[in-house]
C-alpha cells in the first residue's frame, strides 16, 4: 500500500501532458525513486503524470557532436543503445552501475538529473558531458544547461506546468581518455560515498581538454571549470594530478553523513585524482 | 479507471484505482500472491515481474501503467501444472530455502533468459542484483540458473 | 567411548544399545530435494499474507515518536470517526499483564518487563495504540488522527554509561518481575569463576588484553512479520502466526489475555525466514485483542521499517577479554568481562550474555582459571532479541582477537597458537556444567569434534602455509590473512523439549506430525528424513505436517541450533515406536516370533520366506483383523548439547589508498556431526557465513542524538546482494563427524556459520596492515586513519 490517495495520468501525447501538468500534476517517468517518497511521506503529491507513455519523449538522437536523450528513455534502452557505446562510454559506465536491472528497466536519465542528488550517478555525467535541458510548458520550450538547472539537493529550476523533453549531452572530443570511480560500499545497489568522472584528450603529450566532475563532495555535482581551463596547454608530467588534487580541495565542501565523515570524502577524492592514470581507459573503437 | 492488459496470457479488462500499486492490484484484487512484498522500495526483489518482456519491481509502478502491457507472474511460469525449467532448477539447486525471496528471482532469471538464453556469468550476476536473499548466500541460486543454462545448451 | 551420556537415543525399543558406529545409510546423508520448495517456487499461497481471509480487519500500531516518554493523554475520537475505523485500543483498554515477548521455556529467563501497551513508551516506535480498521487507508488516517500528549524524558541511549547514577531510570513500573536492578537500568547480571583468574594471570608469562565491540545488527528475513487471527465454530481463538515458537505463543496470549491454553490454536505455515526475529511473541496478541474485542478476524503485516525496528535486533555487546599465557602460546587464563544492550526490553537479555561465554570459552578448556561477568543494560532503544548465533558472535569477536593478539605477541602463527590450546574429542569443560542458558549447565564430554581437521583442511584451501607471514603487495594493495575457531551448541539441554508423532497409513506412507517449526531451513525435510531411514520407507512416503498446537505434539521450537538434534531424536523415537509396533503386528500376521522379522523397503520380510508390504499389513489392521492404528508419539530431552565446531579463514586486500577491504577468499570448515542432509546443511552454512560477513562490513542499525532510527530500510541498511564483491569469494565445507547421541550421529549446523566471519576479517586485516579495528562493520575510514596514523 502506497498509503496516501492521489490521482495519476498516463497521456500518451505532450500536448496531454500539458493538460494535466496545468491541472496541477507533476510530470514523473519511471517512477523508481517517486514512489520510495510518497510511500515514505517525503514528498506529497495530488497528481502525478507519466511520461513514460509519450511516444514523441522515447528514444536517443544523435547529431555528429552531440546525443540527445528524450525523457522517457530508461537506463536500459541507454545500455542497449549501440550507437552511444563508443559515443558516450563513461555514461554508460555510470548508468550500468544505476540501481538494479528492474530500477534501470525503469529509471531514467532525465529522472536522475530531476533528482539532483549530489550522489547521483547520471547527473555527474550529465554536468562532465556540458548537459543541456529541453524544458517546455504551455508557453513553449527553452533550454537550460543541467549545471543551472540544479539548484542545490533535491531542488531544481522546474517551475509548475513544466516538464523536461529531453537532455542533450556533448560527444567528448575523439580519443578522449575517460574515468568513472566511485568510492562506496562495496555493494551493488550501494551510493557512493564519493564519485569522480573524468574526460581527458592529449595531444602529443599536451592537454587539449579536461574535465572533472565530483559527487557527493558538495551540495551538488562539482565541475571546476576554472581549474579545468588551466590544465588545457600544460604538458602531461609526473606529478601533475598531484597538484590537481591538491588544488580540488578548494572546490569541494563535503559533509559528515550517516555514510562517511568529510575528511574521508575529501581524502579519498584526492586519492583518486592523484592515481587518475590508474583509472583512464580509452574508448573502445566502433 | 479501466485498463486492458494481458495477464499470464489471459487478456483483461478491469477497473482500478489510479493510485494501487501493481503488487497491491495482484495480490489483492487478483488473488495471485506468488508475488511478495519484501520492502515496498525497490530494493529486495521480491515483487519482480515482468512487463513487456522486462523484470519491474512491481512495488514501484501503479496499476494503470499496465494498461496494454504484457504482464507475466510467478504463476504465469508453470503450464499445465508443469513447471517452468527455471523454476525446476531451482528446486533441483536446493536454490530454495525459506522461498520467500524465489519467485522474485525466478522472475528476474526468466526475463534474462528470455532475452539472452545464453548469458555470461557477468550478465547473470547483473540480472540478479536487485534481488536479495537472506537464506542461501546466493551460492545455490546461482549454481540453478548456471546449471540450466549448461543443460539447456 | 561412552554410550550412555545421550539418554535413551541409542537404545531400541527393547532398550538394547543400538549401533553409534557409521553405516550405511538410505535416505539419510543424501541431498534429498527440501519437500516444500515446489509448492514456494510456484508461487502458491503458502505464507501467512498469502492465507489471509480477504474480509479480514487490517490492524496497525500507533508508535511513538520520542525515545522515552510518559503518555499524558490520549484522544481517539476524531480517530474513531474515520470511516470504516472499527476499533482504537490503548493502553487504558487493554489488560495490564507484565509478560516477555521472548519465545523460550516457560518460566523464561527473560524479565517480565513488557505490557501490550503501556503508558510510558521506551524507545522511538514503541507502540501507543491498536487500530483496526476495514481498509488500509481508513486505518492510516485514523493513525493520523490520533492526538497524543506526551511528557518527554531524558532517554538513556548509551550503553556503557546507562548504568551511571542518576541516568533516568528506563523501566520504573512496580509490577514488573524478573529484572535485576531497575532502577540502575540493569536488565540481567551475571558473574561466574572457575579458579582464581587474578592469581593464575599475575603468573603468566604473558597477558594481552583487548576490548571489542560487536553492532546492532538486524535479521532482515524477507518475510517481514505477519499473523491473522479468528474465532472458530467454537469461540476459539485461531492465530496463524509467522512464527518460530507457536507453542510459546500460544502459552504467552493466553498469560496476556487471561484465557485458556485450551481455547487458543497457534498455527505456523510456511516462514518466510526467521534467524531469531521470530522466537517471540511480536505482532499476535495485537491481532489478538482486536478478535477477541470484536469477534472479527484480524490481519497485521509489518512493514519493512516496523520490521527493522519493532521486532529484534541484535544485543550490541562490549567484551573486554585478557588471556593469560606461558611464552610457549599455552594459554592458562581468559578473563571476559562484558556489557550488553537490551534495548528497550530485556527480550532474551541474560541467555544471549551467557551464549557469549558457554558457547565461546569452551574451545580453550585447557585453562587453569576463567571468569566471565558482566551486565545487561537497557537503553532507549529498539529491543534487542534472539539473532543466529545468539551471543556467540558477540563474544567470539573479542576472545578470537585477544587470542589473535597473543600469537603475533608471541611471534606464534595463529593457527598454531589455536591448534595447541582448542579442545579435542574426549575432553570437557567445566563451563558446560557452570554456564546454561539463564541457569546451570550440563556437565557433558565432548564426544564428536573434528576441530583439528577443520582447522588443517581450511588452512590448506586458503594456502595458509604459502600466505601467513609473507608481504604481499599489489599497488596500493597489501594481502593479509586471518583465522579464528568457532563452536555452538545442539539445542538447550534438560530444557528443549521436542515431540513428534508418526501414524501409519493403509497405503503405507506415514504421517509425521511435529511441532518443529520449519522457519525455511527444510526442517521438515530433514525430519522426513530421519523417519524414512528409520522405516525403511523412501522420503515421499513420509507426509510432514508443521506445527500447528492443535494437531502436532509439543515441540519448544525453531530456535537454539534444536531442530535437527532435539525435534530430530523426538522423531528417531516415534519412528522406532511405530517400526516396533509393525514388527508386532506382522509376527502376529505371520504367526511366528518378532526375531525372525527385518524391514525391507516398504515390506516386511520374514526368514521363513514369508513377507507382507506395509500396505497390506495396514490394510488388514484398518479393516482386518486385532483391529488398531499403528501410531506412536514420543519425546526428547536432550541430556546433552553437543557441539558444532568450526574453523575459518579469510583472506583480504586492504586499500591503502581508499581503507576499503576486498575479500579474497573466505572459508569455513564445519564438524555438525552427520550431515543428514548436506545440500541442506551446506545451504545453512553458506547462508550465516553471509549474513556474518553483511555484519562484518555493512550491517548496523544506527540511531541519531534522539534515538530515532536513521538507517531503517533495505535502501540504507545494506544486507549483502548478487553485486557484492565477496559472494564469488566464499566456500564452505563439511567434515564428517558421527555423534553417538545425535540422531544418526548429527549434530546442528544452522547457527554457527555466523560467529566467526567478523573476527576471521578483522584479524585477516590485521594481518595484512598492521591495525587491529576493536569493532565491525569494518569502516574504511577508520581503517585508513589508523593505517595513517601507523605510519
Amino acid at each position: 500500500m502506497i498509503g496516501t490517495s492521489f490521482s495519476f495520468y498516463t497521456p500518451s501525447t505532450e500536448r496531454e501532458l500539458l493538460i494535466t501538468l496545468s491541472k496541477g500534476a507533476l510530470p514523473v517517468a519511471g517512477m523508481t525513486d517517486v514512489m520510495v517518497k510518497i510511500r515514505t511521506g517525503k514528498m506529497k503529491a495530488k497528481a502525478l503524470s507519466s511520461v513514460s507513455r509519450i511516444e514523441s519523449l522515447k528514444g536517443v538522437q544523435m547529431a555528429d557532436d552531440a546525443v540527445t536523450i528524450m525523457a522517457a528513455t530508461t537506463y536500459t534502452e541507454l545500455l542497449e543503445n549501440k550507437g552511444l557505446k563508443w559515443r558516450l562510454p563513461i555514461l554508460l559506465d555510470a548508468v550500468s552501475e544505476i540501481g538494479s536491472t528492474q530500477i534501470r528497466n525503469r529509471g531514467t536519465l532525465v529522472g536522475n538529473i530531476v533528482n539532483a542528488s549530489p550522489a547521483g550517478d547520471g547527473l555527474l555525467v550529465a554536468y562532465l558531458l556540458d548537459g543541456n535541458l529541453e524544458i517546455c510548458s504551455n508557453e513553449g520550450c527553452r533550454s537550460v544547461d543541467v549545471r543551472d538547472f540544479v539548484k542545490g539537493p533535491g531542488q531544481v529550476a522546474l517551475a509548475p506546468g513544466e516538464y523536461i523533453r529531453s537532455v542533450t549531452l556533448k560527444i567528448p572530443p575523439k580519443d578522449s581518455l575517460y574515468a568513472f570511480v566511485k568510492v562506496g560500499q562495496r555493494s551493488a545497489m550501494a551510493i557512493s560515498v564519493a564519485s569522480v568522472g573524468v574526460l581527458l584528450r592529449l595531444n602529443a603529450g599536451t592537454i587539449e581538454d579536461f574535465r572533472i566532475a565530483l559527487g557527493s563532495v558538495a551540495p551538488t555535482v562539482v565541475r571546476p571549470l576554472e581549474l579545468e581551463r588551466n590544465l588545457v596547454s600544460l604538458k602531461m608530467e609526473d606529478g601533475l594530478f598531484k597538484t590537481l588534487a591538491g588544488e580540488l580541495m578548494n572546490y569541494i565542501s563535503p559533509i559528515d553523513d550517516i555514510r562517511a565523515s568529510a575528511w574521508y570524502r575529501r581524502e579519498v577524492v584526492k586519492r583518486i585524482v592523484e592515481n587518475l592514470s590508474v583509472y583512464l581507459k580509452g574508448v573502445e573503437k566502433q | 479507471m479501466k485498463i486492458r492488459f494481458t495477464l499470464n496470457g489471459e487478456r483483461l479488462e478491469m477497473d482500478v484505482r489510479e493510485d494501487q500499486r501493481v503488487l497491491d492490484l495482484l495480490r489483492e484484487e487478483l488473488g495471485l500472491t506468488g508475488t511478495k512484498e519484501g520492502c515496498g522500495e525497490g530494493e529486495c526483489g521480491a515483487c519482480t515481474i515482468i512487463v513487456d518482456g522486462r523484470a519491474v519491481n512491481s512495488c514501484l509502478m501503479l496499476a494503470p501503467e499496465l494498461d496494454g502491457r504484457d504482464v507475466i507472474t510467478i504463476e504465469g511460469l508453470s503450464k499445465d501444472d508443469e513447471p517452468d525449467p527455471i523454476q525446476k532448477a531451482f528446486v533441483d539447486a536446493g536454490a530454495v530455502q525459506c522461498g520467500f525471496c524465489t519467485p522474485g528471482f525466478v522472475m528476474s532469471t526468466k526475463a534474462l533468459l528470455m532475452k539472452n538464453p545464453r548469458p555470461s556469468r557477468e550478465e547473470i550476476y547483473k540480472a540478479l542484483e536487485g534481488n536479495l536473499c537472506r537464506c542461501t548466500g546466493y551460492v545455490k541460486i546461482l549454481e540453478a540458473v548456471e546449471n540450466l543454462i549448461t543443460k539447456e545448451g | 567411548m561412552k554410550l550412555s551420556t545421550g539418554g535413551s537415543v541409542q537404545t531400541d525399543i527393547k532398550g538394547r544399545i543400538s549401533e553409534p558406529v557409521e553405516r550405511t545409510f538410505d535416505v539419510v546423508g543424501r541431498p534429498v530435494k527440501k519437500i516444500d520448495s515446489m509448492g514456494m517456487i510456484l508461487g502458491e499461497p503458502v505464507y501467512t499474507d498469502d492465507m489471509a481471509p480477504s474480509n479480514v480487519l487490517i490492524v496497525k500500531i500507533l508508535r511513538s515518536p520520542h525515545a522515552h516518554a510518559v503518555i499524558k493523554r490520549i484522544n481517539k475520537d476524531k480517530a474513531l470517526k474515520v470511516p470504516g475505523v472499527k476499533l482504537i485500543l490503548t493502553h487504558e483498554d487493554v489488560p495490564r499483564v507484565p509478560f516477555t515477548r521472548a519465545g523460550q521455556g516457560y518460566p523464561e529467563p527473560s524479565p517480565y518487563d513488557t505490557f501490550l501497551l503501556d503508558r510510558k513508551v521506551r524507545y522511538v516506535g514503541d507502540a501507543v495504540a491498536i487500530v483496526a480498521g476495514e481498509t488500509e487507508e481508513a486505518v492510516d488516517e485514523a493513525l493520523r488522527q490520533i492526538e497524543v500528549e506526551y511528557e518527554v524524558l531524558e532517554p538513556v541511549l548509551d550503553f556503557e554509561h546507562a548504568m551511571d547514577e542518576g541516568m533516568p531510570v528506563i523501566h520504573d513500573e512496580p509490577d514488573i518481575k524478573g529484572v535485576y536492578n531497575p532502577s540502575r537500568n540493569i536488565a540481567a547480571h551475571y558473574e561466574m569463576s572457575v579458579g582464581d583468574v587474578e592469581e593464575v594471570l599475575k603468573n603468566c608469562e604473558i597477558v594481552v588484553e583487548g576490548t571489542y565491540y560487536y553492532p546492532r545488527s538486524q535479521h532482515v528475513m524477507m518475510e517481514p512479520h505477519a499473523a491473522f487471527s479468528y474465532l472458530d465454530s467454537n469461540g476459539r481463538l485461531v492465530v496463524v502466526s509467522s512464527t518460530q515458537v507457536p507453542f510459546h505463543t500460544r502459552r504467552i496470549l493466553s498469560r496476556i489475555f487471561s484465557i485458556p491454553i485450551g481455547k487458543i490454536r497457534v498455527i505456523k505455515p510456511r516462514i518466510g525466514g526467521g534467524f531469531g526475529a521470530k522466537q517471540a511473541m511480536i505482532v499476535d496478541a495485537y491481532i489478538a485483542a482486536v478478535t477477541l474485542k470484536t469477534g472479527l478476524p484480524a490481519k497485521i503485516v509489518y512493514t519493512r521499517e516496523e520490521a527493522f525496528v519493532n521486532t529484534y535486533t541484535r544485543h550490541l555487546m562490549r567484551f573486554t577479554v585478557r588471556v593469560g599465557a606461558d611464552r610457549n602460546g599455552k594459554i592458562k587464563a581468559i578473563d571476559m568481562k562484558g556489557l550488553s544492550d537490551t534495548g528497550a526490553y530485556g527480550d532474551h537479555a541474560l541467555t544471549t550474555f551467557m551464549v557469549a561465554g558457554s558457547k565461546t570459552l569452551p574451545l580453550y578448556n585447557k585453562v587453569e582459571a576463567v571468569r566471565f561477568s558482566g551486565d545487561v543494560v537497557y537503553t532507549n532503544h529498539p529491543s534487542a532479541g534472539a539473532f543466529r548465533g545468539y551471543g556467540a558472535p558477540q563474544g567470539l569477536l573479542a576472545l578470537e582477537s585477544v587470542v589473535d593478539q597473543l600469537a603475533y605477541e608471541l611471534g606464534m602463527d595463529p593457527v598454531e597458537i589455536r591448534k595447541m590450546n582448542a579442545i579435542r574429542e574426549g575432553e570437557s569443560s567445566p563451563i558446560f556444567k557452570i554456564m546454561g542458558e539463564g541457569r546451570e549447565g550440563v556437565e557433558q564430554v565432548v564426544e564428536s569434534c573434528k576441530l583439528h581437521e577443520c582447522i588443517e583442511k581450511g588452512m590448506e584451501i586458503i594456502g595458509w602455509k604459502e600466505k601467513w607471514n609473507k608481504k604481499r603487495i599489489e599497488g596500493s594493495k597489501v594481502l593479509g590473512v586471518g583465522v579464528s575457531i568457532a563452536m555452538q551448541g545442539s539445542g538447550i539441554a534438560k530444557v528443549d523439549m521436542a515431540s513428534a508423532t508418526i501414524k501409519m497409513n493403509d497405503d503405507g506412507s506415514f504421517n509425521l506430525l511435529v511441532g518443529a517449526t520449519d522457519l525455511g531451513t527444510g526442517s521438515d525435510t530433514v525430519l522426513a528424513q530421519i523417519a524414512a531411514e528409520t522405516l525403511g520407507v523412501d522420503v515421499e512416503d513420509i507426509i510432514v505436517y508443521s506445527s500447528d498446537t492443535d494437531m502436532t505434539p509439543f515441540d519448544t521450537g525453531a530456535y537454539a541450533s534444536s531442530t535437527t538434534y532435539v525435534s530430530g531424536n523426538a522423531v528417531k523415537k516415534a519412528a522406532e515406536e511405530v517400526k516396533y509396533q509393525i514388527l508386532e503386528a506382522a509376527a502376529e500376521f505371520f504367526g511366528e516370533p518378532m526375531d525372525n522379522l527385518h524391514i525391507e523397503k516398504k515390506k516386511v520380510v520374514s526368514k521363513s520366506g514369508k513377507s507382507v508390504t506395509f500396505a497390506d499389513l495396514c490394510t488388514t489392521l484398518y479393516y482386518g483383523s486385532d483391529q488398531r492404528q499403528i501410531a506412536a508419539t514420543a519425546s526428547f530431552v536432550g541430556e546433552v548439547s553437543p557441539p558444532p565446531f568450526m574453523a575459518s579463514f579469510a583472506e583480504v586486500a586492504v586499500d591503502t589508498e581508499t581503507g576499503e577491504v576486498e575479500l579474497r577468499k573466505f572459508v569455513s570448515v564445519a564438524d555438525a556431526g552427520k550431515a543428514l542432509n548436506p545440500e541442506l546443511a551446506l545451504g545453512q552454512l553458506y547462508g550465516a557465513t553471509v549474513q556474518g560477513l553483511g555484519a562484518t562490513f555493512n550491517e548496523e542499525l544506527r540511531f541519531d542524538s534522539r534515538g530515532r532510527p536513521v538507517n531503517a530500510s533495505l535502501f540504507t541498511y545494506k544486507i549483502p546482494s548478487r553485486g557484492d564483491h565477496y559472494i564469488n569469494n566464499i566456500e564452505c565445507h563439511l567434515v564428517d563427524s558421527y555423534e553417538p547421541t545425535g540422531p544418526y550421529g548429527a549434530k546442528s549446523i544452522a547457527e554457527i556459520g555466523i560467529d566467526t566471519p567478523a573476527v576471521t576479517v578483522l584479524n585477516a586485516i590485521y594481518n595484512a596492515v598492521g591495525v587491529r579495528l576493536n569493532k565491525v562493520p569494518v569502516n574504511p575510514e577508520e581503517l585508513l586513519k589508523k593505517m595513517e596514523e601507523k605510519k
